[in-house]
């Protein structure tokens, strides 16, 4: 008799201590799952969330479009072909982002407007080049359109225009807040405002939260309209 | 520690949850992604939405439309403000049609039947090309079917017949010659002439729902806005035995029998001459071409009788359009759709040579008939005997190759023609469809067709404006679909024509040489670029001449018969009037969930198929609404939910078409049923058109009811108070004076408890009324 | 009457009733404008239907003296609106041009609107609108597509106005009556619906609002709409002669 008593005694004995280490397994991921939310909602709330699951700060883009080699003045970490270090071309941003001042949208530019310059300039053996240049069909595969990841994006109840924003700031220079390195010339200083110094950037970053407490602070100080179906409608 | 098998499962669970739920919260991949597109598209190059002009083919009118592009996707479609058809101004179809565009059920590939009954496989555009001329390079006969078709297609689609040694015959279910030819006898007019509705001062039309569906609705209802905005308003009766959306905008609605509208006509003219309500060279003209007491067999009494109107309306009516002139006369829908339809619309349109209304601003306009190009510039279906003689060909194997386009035959041909039988006895059956319908499961060869938007055409608009005009259609948006008008190119090898947009090039070319219209340019190409920017070319300098003859023909007067019912049953015996549905018309726009979900105007109905009946009438019967009626005729029967309502002639059961579709996207299939195909075999005399309005039928209840997906409330809709919301003003009333008398007869219904409308109030009477 | 603004335009329509045939063009334009959901025919039965422009149909009379009228109702963006003070949220306001301006990310969905209007104009997404893959290439990129839980209503095309302001704007110029309009008022063939600038006195809807056809709907509750309404006339009515008699009235 007594040996089985024993034996109940240690089976109990051992779905405990199997239920309370997976208990608090269980307790401590649901616990970690937890806090990571309210740190991601935290974070999102009062500037850029944590960078995962698509709401990072940066992509890695297709091909790799340094804005540094095309819209800086500085010197560069590049070489051109011939060996000789860089200095950026100092290209204006509305050269490429053409819609700017006419369109809601920025956009991007078309493969068409990079190849205009890229089917001459810059080496053979770049493999960004390369994949740039089988996208305008310079070379012997088809054109095909380059898929750029967005990287500045605002949910679809805002209704933003470029257009009004750049005319007003370009007419209006000293309304510039600018928020990162002090890039003043042409276009570059009105959109480094909300995009930051685009020109130091390797890979294109956002570096503004873009919040609508932002952009209503900056409208009433600037006497622009806050009607809210202005924006969301 | 150790974890038995299922306790380390339901722990990996529990981790894979919360892994997922995070995925979910994720973003969508396509959110990111923003687009650098090889060449930039045309609307982006501005930066702005892009606007171009286009036409709406394969609907009647030829309406120019304008087309709002963004990033190559076509928005919303909207009245060209240049077209002299449109002026800017749209209908409820022009923005169902665009949803046909990014359909998701759309045909995307050709499709190959090996054998009849067999099923629809998949097959690439070359083997497509090639069955389909293998098809006709066997030698045998061949038959195109198309919708009516005016401009390039329809002169491809003839050329193409004839090149092949075949057949162009066209299909339309209500449209089968009746009005062209009428309007061919009394007025010498090739296409349909311009009815100046905008300054007229009355307005009389017998049957045609101008300003819903009937032939050109956008044109007429910019002239009506017209008409109504002249200082004296302009009158306008219209008789229909049914209360269509036109005829609820009349001033004076007719409600005639079926078939008698001709005898009414009549009546009124006889009125007229008899009281010389109209000038004598008028009556002189009218009775130019008549047996001397031909009108004495109308007089009043039995015209009253026969109509079903009383004696005061028949006279109003008669006074009214000869008093108010210029008065247009016209008519068309259920008034020709008789065994006597021919007889009514003569002497529907012979009234306006009375009436001095031919050749005179507010009256008949001419419109040319020079063609442009020698391009079709009037069309419309062939009749039903037509029909029936081609369809017996198919019937005996006579016919190898059948090719249809543009019209969905199986479900707009009455069952007694048999035309399942019919398709099973022809060896290739090619069909161009944009969906899969009735008439791709009879089908051997289903070919894609574009829509209007992905392709190029022209269309003459019918009736023009009193001038000529091409409307000239574009692609719009890119497609990979092809065209039906190129495809017959290809297929015959260029004999025709290279592409469909070289010979509008050239046709183009020869409008420039004309140095007339509507654009000037310095070269070809620029001219064209015009051309396409305008959506269109017109020439308003057009002066001609239009005189109208009436003349009595061997069928005058002929009595008009219908089907019978007297061995169909039990049931009561009804007069069924077919409809065409606003939103839908005759089925094309059944797939769309925009033409699906809009309320008809009368019954404020969607979704469904209802039958309308008179109200008192259906509560004698014992129908409610919802009540699901079984509809039998001669041809076979339908279900429909009831749907009474006042508007509606006793004795008559009114049922819109379009539904009754057994595939044609999701929204379509299997919903409602097809009032087409219960149609009778009856035929307008003097041209063998169907008679669509001769169908009598027998309804019984079935038993079940269903609630009627209607917009309005449950309640039937009358004002509460009167004046609220729509307030009617008399003539010369100001709105003031009306709400004022409004609120006498409003108070006065609660005050004595007398008839409101004797204005009146007793000081006296303090009893309290009952309500 | 309309009260003075502190905007530059106020945006009001004139409605003619005695034009509109009851076409529904302006009901489809309005939907494929401002990305109106699709329905079911269940969601329709049950009276969920949306459609921010309806064409009403009254029956007045019997058979054969039957007459029908439509009358096109939308949102009469009310001044003194009853809809606008009991959102508990301030998702829905009266901006000084005029509009009754629905905030859709601010919407919590309590209907308490929906509840005070009485044209019943506004609604409510009791589902998630369902949009099929290709159908969304024809969404209207100007106009938020709203999801469940959100009042939505007419908004005088709101994203017109705001363009043809911009552009204004950007070329250095007045606006000019009959730029700008609605969906609904592009599409009515009739010319049925007129939109404008009120404030305008050389507008149409200016020169119509004095029109002695003019009168409002519910008038007896203020609420000052920004719509007008033009009265049908039938010329078969018998003008009531107004016996008045003294006392017979309130």
């Amino acid at each position: 008799m007594q040996p089985k008593l024993e034996k109940k005694k240690n089976t109990s004995n051992n779905w405990l201590k199997i239920l309370i280490p997976v208990l608090a397994i269980g307790g401590l991921s649901v616990f970690a799952v937890l806090g990571a939310f309210v740190a991601f909602i935290i974070t999102a709330w009062w500037g850029q969330p944590i960078p995962v699951m698509g709401f990072e700060q940066t992509f890695e883009q297709p091909i790799h479009f340094p804005h540094t080699v095309h819209a800086s003045v500085k010197e560069l970490d590049h070489v051109s072909t011939d060996g000789t270090p860089m200095t950026g071309l100092g290209m204006d941003c509305t050269f490429c982002h053409r819609t700017v001042t006419t369109q809601p949208n920025a956009g991007v530019p078309s493969v068409g407007l990079c190849t205009t310059c890229h089917k001459v300039i810059g080496s053979k053996d770049s493999t960004e080049l390369t994949k740039l240049r089988e996208s305008g069909g310079l070379l012997d595969a088809a054109s095909s359109p380059i898929n750029w990841k967005r990287v500045h994006r605002l949910p679809d109840h805002v209704r933003f225009v470029h257009e009004s924003h750049i005319t007003y700031l370009m007419q209006n220079p000293n309304k510039i807040k600018n928020s990162s390195s002090g890039v003043t010339e042409g276009a570059a200083g009105v959109c480094s405002t909300c995009h930051g110094d685009v020109a130091s950037m390797e890979q294109v970053k956002q570096v503004e939260a873009l919040k609508m407490g932002q952009c209503v602070d900056c409208h009433r100080d600037n006497g622009a309209p806050t009607d809210c179906v202005v924006c969301h409608h | 520690m150790k974890l038995n098998r299922r306790e380390f499962l339901s722990l990996a669970g529990k981790s894979a949850a919360g892994a997922v739920i995070f995925a979910a919260c994720g973003l969508p991949e396509k959110e990111l992604i923003v687009q650098s597109p090889v060449e930039m598209p045309e609307d982006l190059v501005k930066g702005e939405d892009q606007w171009y002009a286009t036409t709406m083919g394969d609907f009647p009118g030829g309406d120019g439309i304008i087309v709002r592009i963004m990033e190559g996707r076509a928005k919303k479609i909207e009245g060209n403000p240049d077209h002299p058809i449109t002026q800017g101004k749209s209908n409820a179809r022009y923005d169902s049609a665009l949803q046909m565009l990014y359909h998701p059920d759309r045909i995307r590939e050709p499709l190959s039947r090996y054998s009849k009954g067999g099923n629809l496989n998949g097959i690439s555009w070359t083997r497509a090309i090639k069955e389909f001329k293998d098809a006709l390079n066997t030698g045998g006969n061949m038959t195109l079917v198309t919708n009516p078709l005016r401009g390039h297609p329809g002169s491809i689609a003839s050329k193409f017949a004839s090149h092949y040694g075949g057949v162009h015959i066209n299909f339309d279910p209500i449209e089968q010659g009746i009005l062209h030819k009428t309007v061919e006898n009394i007025f010498d007019q090739k296409s349909l002439p311009h009815l100046d509705i905008g300054n007229a001062k009355s307005i009389m039309s017998f049957g045609a729902d101008w300003l819903s569906t009937w032939v050109s609705p956008v044109q007429y209802s910019r002239f009506y806005g017209s008409f109504r905005s002249q200082s004296d308003r302009g009158y306008f009766i219209h008789v229909d035995p049914r209360m269509s959306m036109t005829a609820a905008n009349a001033d004076l609605w007719l409600p005639v029998k079926p078939s008698y509208e001709g005898d009414l006509a009549l009546g009124i003219a006889r009125i007229i001459v008899e009281e010389k309500l109209t000038s004598e060279i008028n009556i002189e003209a009218y009775k130019k071409y008549l047996s001397p007491g031909f009108l004495n067999g109308y007089q009043l009494r039995d015209v009253s009788h026969r109509t079903g109107l009383p004696e005061e309306k028949i006279k109003k009516a008669a006074h009214i359009i000869s008093e108010k002139t210029p008065a247009i006369v016209f008519g068309g829908g259920s008034t020709e759709a008789h065994t006597n339809g021919s007889f009514n619309l003569r002497a529907v349109y012979g009234l306006n040579i009375l009436l001095g209304s031919v050749g005179v601003t507010g009256g008949v306009l001419p419109n040319p008939s020079s063609e442009i190009d020698d391009l079709p510039a009037s069309s419309s279906g062939a009749s039903m005997k037509e029909w029936e003689e081609e369809l017996s060909h198919w019937r005996a194997g006579n016919v190898d190759t059948v090719i249809i386009r543009g019209v969905d035959l199986a479900h707009g041909l009455p069952n007694f023609l048999g035309i399942a039988e019919a398709l099973n006895n022809v060896k290739n059956v090619i069909v161009f469809s944009t969906f899969e319908d009735d008439t791709t499961e009879l089908a051997d060869l289903v070919l894609p067709d574009s829509t209007f938007l992905e392709s190029w055409g022209t269309d003459i608009p019918e009736p023009a404006p009193g001038y000529l005009v091409l409307s000239v259609q574009q692609p719009v948006v890119v497609s990979n679909s092809r065209g039906f008008a190129d495809v017959l190119l290809e297929v015959s090898e260029e004999a025709i024509g290279s592409t469909q947009e070289n010979m509008i090039t050239s046709t183009i070319t020869t409008l420039q040489k004309t140095g007339t219209g509507s654009v000037k340019a310095s070269n070809s190409r620029l001219y064209k670029k015009g051309i396409q920017q305008r959506g269109g070319w017109w020439n308003t300098n057009y002066s001609g001449n239009i005189s109208g003859s009436y003349r009595e023909s061997s069928k005058t007067g002929e009595i008009s018969t219908f089907s019978k019912t007297n061995s169909l049953g039990e049931g009561t015996e009804f007069h069924l009037i077919p409809f065409v549905s606003n939103s839908l018309l005759n089925g094309q726009l059944a797939p769309t969930p925009w033409a699906q979900q809009n309320p008809d105007p009368m019954s404020t109905v969607a979704w469904v198929t209802w039958a309308e009946l008179n109200k008192s009438e259906a509560d004698e019967l014992n129908i409610d609404e919802g009540d699901i009626l079984l509809i039998k005729s001669t041809s076979g029967e339908i279900e429909a939910l009831a749907y009474p309502h006042p508007g509606v002639q006793p004795g008559t059961i009114c049922i819109p078409t379009g539904q009754g579709n057994s595939k044609k996207g999701r929204y379509a299939e299997n919903r409602g049923s097809n009032v087409f195909a219960i149609l009778a075999d009856k035929k307008d005399s003097e041209t063998g058109a169907l008679a669509w309005a001769a169908t009598k039928v027998v309804v019984q209840r079935s038993g079940r009811n269903k609630k009627v997906a209607k917009f309005e409330g449950t309640v039937e809709a009358r004002p509460i108070e009167p004046g609220v919301p729509v307030l009617v003003l008399g003539s010369g009333e100001t709105a003031d004076e009306a709400i004022t008398a409004n609120h006498h007869i409003y108070q006065n219904q609660f005050l004595n408890n007398s008839h409101a409308d004797t204005g009146i109030s007793h000081k006296d009477d303090e009893t309290k009324t009952d309500h | 009457m309309t009260t003075n603004k502190t905007g530059k335009q106020n945006w009001g329509m004139v409605v003619d009733v005695d034009k509109c045939t009851g076409c529904q063009a302006c009901v489809l334009a309005c939907q494929s404008e401002n990305n109106v959901p699709i329905n079911t025919q269940e969601r329709f039965e049950r009276g969920r239907a949306i459609s921010w422009i309806r064409v009403e149909r009254y029956w007045e009379g019997n058979y054969p003296d039957v007459k029908a009228r439509f009358i096109p109702i939308m949102c009469q963006h009310c001044e003194n609106a009853p809809c606008e003070p009991v959102c508990p949220v301030y998702a829905t306001y009266h901006n000084s041009e005029g509009l009754n301006v629905q905030v859709y990310n601010r919407c919590v969905g309590t209907r308490y609107c929906a509840n005070g209007c009485p044209f019943t104009v506004r609604f409510f997404n009791y589902w998630e609108p369902v949009w099929p893959e290709s159908f969304r290439n024809h969404l209207n990129p100007d106009v938020t597509v709203r999801s469940r839980g959100i009042m939505e209503k007419c908004s005088f095309c709101v994203q017109r106005i705001r363009r043809g302001v911009r552009t204004a704007k950007k070329e250095n110029r007045d606006l000019i009556d009959g730029e700008i309009q609605t969906a609904c008022s592009q599409a009515c063939p009739t010319s049925a619906l007129v939109f404008g600038d009120l404030n305008d006195n050389n507008s149409a809807v200016s020169k119509m609002k004095h029109d002695e056809r003019t009168y409002k709907l519910l008038p007896h509750l203020n609420l000052d709409q920004n719509v007008v309404y033009l009265a049908k006339v039938d010329p078969e009515k018998k003008i009531e002669s107004h016996s008045v008699e003294s006392g017979s009235h309130d």
